[in-house]
């Protein structure tokens, strides 16, 4: 569980911080280090007072025996759109997220670039600010999510804390955007691992007898990685077989 | 972007997190659905399991396909 917990905020810190990161290196280069660095901090500490509160009024006002129901239903709902999605990128039917090209695209939105980088700009701050929230609502959410189990509060914010550090450090060492980062694999193996704690959690708080006992979660862990993997198969020939069909046979292909 | 704006497009980042369409929800709810009428008919069996961890990969399975068919790279 312990482990679960840590992995999954973990690498839910890591996806996050990457498309929170293209937007302050945007915003660092454009309108100075100084603004983003406030934009930053100004959004982290909106976060933490949000997760704060929120965390705390769930579990002073749901009940105990409920705790294992919402947690399931919530992880459940949550992993499983992040595994749909990564399902579907990999099988080719939706684009996988350019790091690049979203780094350009807000560089060209934040207009010229700053007289002075010692002076905060507010566009600049604000771009920084909205990122962050943004972004982290997404890892909140997990660490809200994961922390509502017994003990493992400090676990999920340590999770999530080593991953916004770990890609802070990378991003900082390399100055660039991290495009070639496994964005899709981390939402994949998070997919799969909240899918699966989810429905043995909420099979938990249903009372519903799984026969697997405690082998139940990496039983569902094998069963869903098995599953998508065969979907991403499927998708891809799916696609191939759809287009042939649109296409006419053309007798000269190849032959140049 | 004021600081309303974006408390706005958090919160429902927030929803859309967890109800995105109605398909996962509504597939998840069908599965707890079916997984409690098999268990109040046959209580502590665990066929009540296996029906509600069945009826969550075939959620997953046709989710999977029905938006695969309309989306396109």
């Amino acid at each position: 569980m312990i482990f679960a917990t840590l992995a999954s905020t973990f690498l839910a810190g890591c996806v996050e911080s990457i498309e929170t990161l293209s937007v302050l290196l945007a915003v660092g280069l454009a309108k100075g280090w100084k603004s983003a660095w406030v934009g930053l901090g100004s959004g982290l500490l909106l976060l933490t007072l949000i997760l704060s509160t929120i965390g705390v009024l769930i579990v002073s006002v749901v009940p105990v025996h409920l705790l294992n129901l919402v947690m399931g239903t919530l992880m459940l709902l949550f992993g499983m759109r992040w595994l749909v999605k990564a399902t579907l990128r990999y099988g080719g039917k939706i684009p996988f997220r350019n790091e690049s090209a979203a780094f350009d695209k807000t560089l060209s939105s934040l207009g010229p670039k700053a007289s002075s980088n010692k002076k905060l700009d507010k566009l600049g701050i604000a771009t920084a600010f909205g990122a962050v929230v943004l972004e982290g609502s997404e890892v909140a959410f997990t660490v809200v999510t994961f922390g509502l189990a017994p003990h493992m509060r400090s676990y999920a914010t340590l999770g999530a804390v080593a991953g916004i550090i770990a890609v802070a450090i990378v991003g900082i060492l390399l100055k660039a955007p991290l495009a070639k980062a496994p964005e899709n694999g981390i939402k994949f193996i998070v997919g799969v691992m909240l899918s699966a704690l989810g429905t043995t959690w909420l099979a938990e708080g249903l009372h519903l007898h799984t026969s697997f006992g405690f082998a139940s979660y990496p039983l569902l862990l094998a069963v869903f990685l098995l599953t998508s993997l065969i979907l991403i198969a499927r998708l891809k020939t799916t696609s191939v077989k759809n287009l042939s069909r649109f296409q006419s046979p053309n007798p000269n292909r190849g032959q140049s | 972007m004021k600081l309303v704006e974006i408390l706005k497009k958090s919160i429902y980042k927030i929803i859309k997190l967890v109800a995105d369409d109605w398909k996962i929800p509504s597939g998840v709810a069908i599965s707890v659905l079916l997984g409690v009428i098999v268990n109040t008919t046959y209580p502590n069996s665990p066929i009540a399991g296996i029906v509600y961890i069945v009826s969550i990969l075939i959620t997953f399975i046709s989710i999977v396909f029905t938006l695969g068919r309309t989306k396109t790279s």
